[in-house]
Formats: structure tokens, C-alpha cells, sequence
């Protein structure tokens, strides 16, 4: 990036376009908000020391999501001078309402749990393409596969979704059904 | 139990009714308040990730610096009639970029300067006791006028003089101390000016003639004076509370409106606060409490429209966290600060031209027009200690007063 892609209102501009996306992105995937406010601070400054190969437009948000990927993966070095803010974002997002799924219900949830039955990449392959909205071709980008592969593994994690949740109403979808029968896991 | 089997897009509905994530929620106005916050935190820790203005315009010719007000008693030039001894200090050597609207949000350079009050606050008191002096040693650029009225038979003349000078000075508790000022160095601003100088008969040497490259006098209690508004001894004074102080310094610049005049710095301060930028800087140069070095950082955060521009290196190579306001009125400058994160110590206080003087100002002295981003002065602060007199050097060494060198 030049002018207008190296200097602090870029960075600004980039962070206030993006950073819902990359926030509801960690906040999904992290243990809490406070962990997902960390590593958002943390993908931001990696991404800025990176920015040289940082892509632009429609591409920037998929790349945006990788490196917050990565620094999930390997977890967030917190950094000191950034703590309060970080506390203050995770306790508003906590007043906020913007997690809705408690973890205890989460895990007696059927469509969570058969998401969570699925392998690790296809998990993260269907929460990306239907929580994220994210095309394959951008899930490709995130993961660093090809984008026929993740078609690939996309339709046979649908498939397997479709097994375990046949039965379950899609209109509502709200209320968990704890009386369904699961199916066995399938690997 | 029977099994309805499910479509793809039935499937995909129910995976998305269950995303535990309302990322509409996170657009609301409470949340997106604590967001900016924490871009403001990562701005301020990127800031030494972030270009400094003087790189990226590396090579860029210097110009003429604006006018401005310079006091200056021992340049006066016996042959030629100074029209204007003009505060318009320096080039920057290195060029720089001055010449658009910096969009950098505000609060990330209060962010930047609360942690300057932090740092300060945990800092080393460098303020002298009964019988001691503060110490300060900093290196100033300007660039003068000087020219020759209009005579009954020759038309007025002007050319702008580049000159540095180091600037010692012994502050002691009680208002009394020493300053001393040896010239480092004069030139003509450009091949123009000299030009115009040797059309007239000027050299150099013939125009520097009167002006004795030391000034060096004693001051009794209470009439050293400061580059801000303030006589040393008053600034110790000060409160410490930040808005006391600002408060203490709004009452200083309307008092100016009732008492005896305090010149042309009180009342551009009665008419744009944000100038008061300018005296704080010089403020934090001085010998002064923890306290109060913190509370003068916190003044400056509070200034409207002060600006973070991120991590820049000064004239002499040092690395520092720079911020600045624009003001002024008819002439907009911008005045910028660049302090040591780590110590919060001043490193250097600049200030660049953004618009030009009015034609009218411009006519009257008969000087070219300044263009936009001439940097107009600095100040690069080089040591600071407590001595016992004010003949003595941080380290020990002598500096004996000559009596002859310019009392004042």
C-alpha cells in the first residue's frame, strides 16, 4: 500500500471497514470476548507489519480473517499498553448481547453439535462460508487451500450435517431440540 | 423416530440460526465507541511502525519560512535598517511533507501523550533547589529579514538570513540565572537573497557586522524569561492538576487583556487556544516537577485538534513519537513536538507553514512570498542538568561569564 496505504489514516480506515467482520470472526471461534478483543488488537498490528502484502480491495477481508487465524492458532501476545482497551471492548461486547449462544447451551444444541462432530478443517470450512459468508474461493484464501477443495469438503460436511440433523425444523431453528437422536459420529 | 431428510439449503438455515454471533450488535454505538478506543491504542502502538512525513518527502527543496515574530536585541545591523526581524526559523534539512491535512484521529495523539504524562510522571525531578540551576542546552534554527528602508532616492530591499544558534541557559528557584546564546551559523536563505544583497553592496560579513555572535548575560531574580508566556520563576508556580493548569493558563491569557501588555503570543492565545501548543512545548523544556511535566502533557492532549504523526527522527537523528496542532490566523501554521516515548524527554519542537501570510503583510515587507511547508522554527533540546552557578556546566566543567559579552 502507498499514500493513503502506508500512513496512520489508512490504518485507521482499514480497522473501522474491517474490524466487525474480523471481531464477529474471533468472537465465534475464541473461548471469550476478552480472548477474541486480544486477538483482534493482535491481528491488526500483524497486519499492519505486513502490509506489504496485504491485498487489496474484496481480498482484503479474507486475508484480514487468515491472519486472525493465525493468531488464534498461536495465540495472542497480549501486548500490556493495549489491555485496557482491549477489557473495555470485551466487556462492552458482553453488554452488548452480540454472543447469543452461552456455552452450556451451545453444547446441548444438535446443530452444534453436529457441526462439532464434523473434522476440524470442515468445521471451519462450513462456519466460514455460512457464518462468515464468505465465498469458497475467500474460505481458500483463509485456510490456504484451493477453492475446489474447500467446494469439495463443503459438500460432503453439508452431507453429513443433513444425516445427523434430518428431522429438525429449519424454519425456526431457535430452540435447541434435545430430544432428537443423534447419530453416531462419523469421522 | 422418523427422519425428514433435510435440504441444502434447509441445512445451511439451520447452521446459520445458530451462529452465536449478532454482528449487528457489534455495530451499535456503545460498542463501536470502545472499538475506536482500541484503534487509538493500536495507533499509538504502531506508531513507530508508521512512516514519518520527513522520509517520505526526502529531496524536497526548502523554502522561505513565514513571518513571524522573533526576538532578537543583537541583530541589529548599523548600515542597514532592519525591516523586519521575522520569526521564521528554518528549513528542515532533510525536507518534509507539509503540504496536506493530516487525518490522524485526534484522540490517538492523546492517547500517545497520556502515556508521555505517565512516563513523566515516573520520571527524575529535574528541578533545582535554593542556590542551584537548572540547565538546559537546546539548538535553534531561524531565519530573519533584513533589509533597508526606502530613502528619499533608493526603493526598499530585503533578503532572509538562515541562521542556528545554541542556546544555553541557567534557571535558577528564584527567577534569577544566566543565558547564553553563541551563533552557529548564518547564510542566505537562497542564491536570491544573496543576489539581492550584493546588488545593494551587502555581503555577508557587512550585514552580520553588529550583530556579536555570543550573547551572554546574567538575569537577577524574576526576570529570566522563557520562549513561552512565562518568566521562569511563575512556571514553577504552576499548578499541577491539569485542568487547574489549563484553567491557570486561560486566566493568564485574559489577565494579559487587564494588566500590563504582553504582547502579540497573548493575543493570538486570547483568539485560538490551540496556539498555547506552542509555549507548552517550550514549557516542557524547562527544569520542571514530574508533576508538573505530566500535567503539561495532559493540557496539550486536551488541546482542540492536536494530532499524532506517528514516529519521526529529529535533525540529529534521534527517534521519537511526534505530534502537532494547526492554528493561526491569517498565517496557519503547524506546530509539532517530538518526545522520547521512553523517557518522555523533549527532543524537538518544530513549527511548518501551512498558509501563506496576506498579500498586504507580504507587500509591506517587500519579501517574496513564503511558500506552504517551510518550516518556520525549531528547537532541538541537547542536555539538561542541576549546577550550582550559573558558570558551571553539567559534568563539572567552567563556563566563566564574560562581562563584556552582552549583559542585558
Amino acid at each position: 500500500m502507498t499514500r493513503n496505504g502506508n500512513d496512520p489514516a489508512t490504518f485507521s480506515e482499514l480497522y473501522l471497514r474491517t474490524h466487525v467482520d474480523v471481531l464477529a470472526f474471533l468472537l465465534r471461534r475464541c473461548a471469550s470476548a476478552e480472548d477474541a478483543a486480544d486477538c483482534l488488537a493482535e491481528t491488526y498490528l500483524l497486519a499492519w507489519q505486513k502490509r506489504n502484502e496485504m491485498p487489496t480491495g474484496a481480498k482484503t477481508r479474507p486475508w484480514l480473517f487468515g491472519v486472525a487465524r493465525n493468531v488464534m492458532r498461536r495465540g495472542s501476545e497480549l501486548r500490556a499498553r493495549t489491555a485496557a482497551a482491549t477489557s473495555a471492548l470485551a466487556a462492552e461486547i458482553e453488554r452488548s448481547g452480540a454472543v447469543s449462544q452461552p456455552p452450556d447451551v451451545a453444547e446441548l444444541d444438535p446443530v452444534i453439535a453436529a457441526i462439532r462432530r464434523l473434522p476440524e478443517l470442515d468445521q471451519e470450512i462450513v462456519t466460514m462460508l455460512i457464518w462468515d459468508e464468505l465465498a469458497p474461493r475467500e474460505v481458500a484464501a483463509v485456510l490456504g487451500l484451493t477453492p475446489n477443495v474447500v467446494r469439495v469438503r463443503a459438500h460432503r460436511a453439508r452431507a453429513k450435517l443433513k444425516a445427523a440433523l434430518a428431522g429438525q425444523d429449519p424454519g425456526v431453528g431457535s430452540e435447541p431440540e434435545l430430544t432428537l437422536g443423534l447419530p453416531p459420529p462419523t469421522g | 423416530m422418523a427422519r425428514i431428510p433435510l435440504s441444502d439449503d434447509a441445512c445451511d438455515r439451520l447452521v446459520a440460526s445458530r451462529d452465536p454471533i449478532d454482528a449487528s450488535r457489534l455495530r451499535e454505538e456503545a460498542v463501536a465507541v470502545v472499538s475506536r478506543r482500541l484503534r487509538d491504542e493500536l495507533l499509538a502502538e504502531l506508531a513507530g511502525e508508521l512512516p514519518t512525513r520527513q522520509r517520505a518527502a526526502r529531496g524536497r527543496r526548502p523554502g522561505f519560512g513565514a513571518a513571524r515574530r522573533r526576538v532578537g536585541a543583537a541583530v541589529a545591523i548599523a548600515a542597514v535598517v532592519v525591516v523586519g526581524v521575522l520569526a521564521m526559523v528554518g528549513w528542515l534539512p532533510a525536507g518534509g511533507d507539509h503540504s496536506g491535512p493530516l487525518d490522524v484521529p485526534a484522540a490517538s495523539a492523546a492517547v500517545a501523550l497520556e502515556r508521555a504524562a505517565q512516563v513523566a510522571m515516573h520520571s527524575s525531578s529535574v528541578v533545582p533547589s535554593r542556590d542551584q540551576f537548572g540547565f538546559v542546552r537546546v539548538k535553534t534554527g531561524s531565519v530573519g529579514g533584513m533589509g533597508r528602508a526606502a530613502g528619499p532616492t533608493q526603493p526598499s530591499w530585503n533578503v532572509w538570513l538562515r541562521t542556528s544558534e545554541i542556546k544555553s541557559d541557567w534557571y535558577g528557584a528564584n527567577g534569577s540565572g544566566r543565558e547564553r546564546i553563541v551563533r552557529t551559523s548564518t547564510s542566505f536563505l537562497t542564491r536570491r537573497d544573496r543576489a539581492i544583497a550584493q546588488a545593494h553592496g551587502m555581503t555577508l560579513p557587512r550585514l552580520l557586522a553588529t550583530s556579536p555572535p555570543t550573547i551572554d548575560g546574567a538575569f537577577a531574580p524574576r526576570t529570566l524569561q522563557t520562549a513561552g508566556f512565562l518568566p521562569y520563576w511563575q512556571v514553577g508556580r504552576l499548578p499541577t492538576n491539569p485542568d487547574a493548569l489549563r484553567r491557570a493558563f486561560d486566566q493568564l491569557i485574559l489577565a494579559s487583556d487587564h494588566g500590563p501588555g504582553r504582547g502579540a503570543l497573548m493575543r493570538q492565545l486570547r483568539a485560538d487556544p490551540a496556539g498555547l501548543f506552542g509555549p507548552i512545548s517550550q514549557f516542557l523544556l524547562l527544569p520542571t516537577s514530574p508533576q508538573l511535566r505530566a500535567a503539561l502533557f495532559r493540557v496539550l492532549a486536551g488541546l482542540p485538534g492536536v494530532q499524532l504523526l506517528g514516529r519521526q527522527r529529529d535533525r540529529l537523528g534521534r527517534s521519537g513519537i511526534a505530534v502537532a496542532v494547526t492554528h493561526g490566523n491569517p498565517e496557519r501554521v503547524r506546530a509539532e513536538l517530538l518526545f522520547d516515548p521512553a523517557t518522555s524527554n523533549l527532543l524537538q519542537t518544530q513549527t511548518v507553514l501551512l498558509g501563506n501570510a496576506t498579500p498586504a503583510q507580504a507587500d509591506e515587507r517587500s519579501a517574496p512570498t513564503l511558500p506552504v511547508g517551510t518550516v518556520l522554527e525549531y528547537t532541538d533540546f541537547l542536555s539538561r542538568g542541576i549546577v550550582d552557578s550559573i558558570t558551571q556546566l553539567p559534568g563539572g566543567q567552567r563556563l566563566p561569564l564574560k562581562p563584556t559579552s552582552g549583559n542585558r
